[in-house]
């Protein structure tokens, strides 16, 4: 009797604690917010400028120059992240990996976040956002072939089933907080819709199923279609190959579990749940990504080989930008200092456990999640400079106009997140 | 917690199919204001008249055309490129234009495919005099290919592959993300990075204004060939060093140039099929 108390009165008190950011909010969050909506305002208006004047006001140009830029780096860095939580999630549940299950939620909203900057960022991209529905349209003809096709299909895809992932498995813990804050049942009510207390069984099973599809799903995404739009180019040296696929996947399940460590350890830090998110799960994190950093540089390494063993001219010269051309210091260092090092301490944390710590793993994660986005930088750019016919040479200069785009997409997905935090549990209440 | 009975939910799943349905009219509504656009642009089309001559010509499947350069006869005047600006409607915001002439050393070879460094060697777009002793001249602009990359990888069919050989734009379908720009191993593609403006009185009735945000590039003049007449980049050459035809026809000029000549396409092992062949006729490239 007396350990069936103790265990409710535990029960109430995880609840209470990991509601508390539901109930309590601190002006400190109005603060950010406030901040946060700077940049994105900003950035509403600085699209307008974009929509009227042209793609113009970027630094993005062809033949000469760069047709594509950071725009499309930032794609292909939201897609990355957004494999991490609900990677995290599903395997989780697959592997049965119970201890890392309170950054299980962490990892969903963080794809479903990254996914829609993915989104964004094609759409500022885009000549005629306005004919964004044409890809719909015609959507029956060009799958056939089209790389974008493939890509919009599977990314709309992974959307659904990841935003249907986090909808179910967050539902017992929305019907908790529907009754402990009637106030904001507008807001549940609607999201358990034909809601039973008894469905918990049946939404396992489900999201189980789930998880299977989102695991191929991750191959197919990260490993197929977006790295197909580039490795799919002869047209382009330093993008057409094989390994595109591998090196893409990589690059996004690596930056994923860094984006994942970093916000858990955030989560954890401003909510002062270091009971809850304990410090194991950011040991297990890193050492994963610094291996995987490590097979990273090694697909870097294969990769660079055959760009200059035995290569046509065209490839030499896209690895010669990158390894002593104009691109060499943003190369070396992101090689040096954005890879090698911290996935280097990651790993060595695994055989010397006192120099673990939550705060540095988290530092390693932040410069390797840095490091990835310049590499998607590295990817994009470099390879367009060099057209194969003798047209000059052209550069490509970041305009403001970028940057502060760059920016506000951030500052966007920030703020989507921590809207999220405030209006639904962050951390799966019920656990036992 | 009272769980949402069964009529609550078909009243939300009628909302979700309302809200679908209105999605669907907003595209179309969407799609359709932009063909009035195309329609408006130049006074002589007809509302639904998406394709790059403005006439939605239709294409002769029996008729395959191709283009012969004689790059020994070029003499770099650059007339193709400005006749092709006027004839095509191109603003000044498109640099380079459709066409491109490249001057290249001599020494640096032609036959089969000159790479890279060979054409890097001493290549400029930016001489100011021409013919020079010593050089040659490459002219490149839209290969029109038997198997074009960018008409493979457009997502809306905006870029596509007609009966009769060419390769066009129906500007008023493309979304403008320039996978095709990047998918042309020739870079023969343009972007409207700007608003482009042509003065009325300069703009060819015959040929759609770009909007802003889409891709453009050579059509070979497809307002004109349809209808019997030639580009106009080969109309304007001076020295006669552009060949054009039907190439199903043995008859025709382009065939017997070619049964007559030595030819070569540009970047042929990468099966792209381009329907630009390349002769040296004048031979004059290769003294230094």
């Amino acid at each position: 009797m007396d350990t069936v108390i103790t265990k409710r009165e535990r029960r109430q008190r995880l609840t209470d604690d990991l509601l508390r950011p539901l109930f309590h909010t601190t002006p400190v969050f109005f603060l950010v917010a406030g901040a946060l909506l700077i940049p994105v305002l900003w950035f509403l208006y600085v699209w307008y400028i974009q929509l009227t004047q042209g793609l113009g006001v970027t630094g993005l140009r062809t033949p000469s120059g760069a047709a594509w830029g950071i725009y499309i780096a930032n794609f292909v860095f939201y897609v990355g992240i957004a494999h991490g939580g609900i990677a995290v999630a599903a395997a989780i549940r697959l592997l049965k990996l119970k201890g890392y299950e309170p950054i299980g939620r962490i990892g969903e909203v963080l794809t479903v976040v990254s996914l829609s900057m993915a989104g964004l960022s094609i759409s500022l991209d885009m000549g005629r956002p306005d004919r964004l529905f044409n890809i719909i349209a015609f959507w029956p003809q060009r799958i056939g072939s089209s790389s974008l096709s493939w890509d919009v299909t599977v990314i709309m895809l992974y959307f659904s089933l990841s935003a249907l992932y986090l909808w179910l498995t967050m539902r017992h813990d929305l019907a908790e907080c529907a009754a402990q804050f009637p106030r904001r049942a507008w807001l549940y009510r609607p999201l358990l819709l034909g809601y039973r207390p008894d469905e918990k069984a049946k939404i396992d099973r489900m999201a189980w199923w789930l998880s299977i599809a989102i695991v191929f799903l991750i191959v197919m995404l990260s490993g197929g279609v977006v790295p197909w739009i580039f490795g799919l180019l002869p047209s382009r040296p330093g993008w057409f190959g094989a390994l595109a696929g591998p090196y893409f996947l990589t690059a996004a399940i690596s930056s994923a579990m860094a984006g994942v460590l970093v916000v858990s350890a955030m989560v954890r830090g401003v909510f002062h749940w270091e009971a809850h998110i304990k410090p194991q799960i950011f040991r297990g994190l890193g050492i994963f990504l610094g291996i995987m950093t490590m097979f990273y540089l090694y697909l870097i390494l294969a990769e660079q080989l055959t760009m200059r063993y035995a290569a046509p001219i065209s490839e030499f010269l896209v690895s010669e930008m990158l390894l002593t051309g104009e691109f060499a210091p943003l190369f070396w260092s992101m090689l040096i200092g954005g890879f090698f090092l911290p996935a280097l301490f990651l790993i060595l944390q695994a055989f010397h456990p006192r120099w673990f710590g939550v705060t540095r793993t988290t530092i390693a994660a932040m410069v390797i999640l840095l490091a990835f986005w310049i590499k998607r930088f590295l990817i994009v750019v470099p390879s367009l400079l060099r057209p194969l016919l003798p047209f000059p040479e052209g550069t490509y200069q970041v305009t403001w106009v970028e940057w502060s785009v760059t920016a506000g997409v951030l500052a966007l997905a920030i703020l989507m997140f921590i809207a999220f935090v405030k209006l639904f549990p962050m951390v799966e209440v019920s656990e036992e | 917690m009272s769980p949402i009975r069964r009529r609550d939910f078909v009243r939300y799943m009628g909302g979700m199919v309302g809200l679908a349905f209105l999605g669907k009219l907003g595209s179309s509504l969407l799609i359709s204001r932009d063909r009035v656009e195309a329609g408006q642009s130049g006074d002589l089309l007809p509302p639904s008249s998406p394709k790059a001559d403005g006439f939605s010509t239709t294409a002769d499947p029996a008729i395959k055309y191709g283009m012969v350069i004689d790059v020994g006869a070029c003499i770099g005047c650059r007339r193709c490129m400005w006749a092709c600006q006027k004839e095509n409607n191109t603003p000044s915001t498109i640099s380079p234009l459709w066409i491109e002439v490249f001057e290249l050393k001599s020494g640096t070879s032609v036959t089969g495919h000159p790479s890279i460094e060979d054409l890097k060697q001493g290549a400029t777009t930016s001489y100011t005099q021409s013919p020079t002793e010593g050089r040659w001249y490459l002219p490149a602009q839209c290969f029109h290919c038997e198997n074009p990359p960018c008409v493979k990888v457009c997502p809306t069919g905006a870029t596509y592959k007609d009966a009769d050989g060419l390769v066009l734009m129906d500007y008023t379908r493309c979304i403008g993300c320039r996978l095709c720009v990047v998918a042309c191993p020739y870079s023969a593609r343009r972007f409207n990075w700007w608003r482009g403006e042509v003065p009325a009185e300069e703009t060819n009735p015959l040929v759609p204004v770009r909007q802003i945000g889409v891709v453009e590039k050579c059509t070979f003049c497809v307002h004109r060939v349809r209808r019997g007449l030639l580009p106009r980049c080969v109309e304007v050459c001076p020295v006669r060093a552009r060949h054009f035809g039907n190439l199903n026809d043995p008859e025709s000029q382009v065939s017997k140039v070619l049964q007559e000549n030595l030819s070569f396409r540009l970047m042929e092992e990468l099966n792209t099929g381009p329907s630009i062949r390349y002769i040296t006729r004048g031979k004059k490239w290769i003294q230094s």
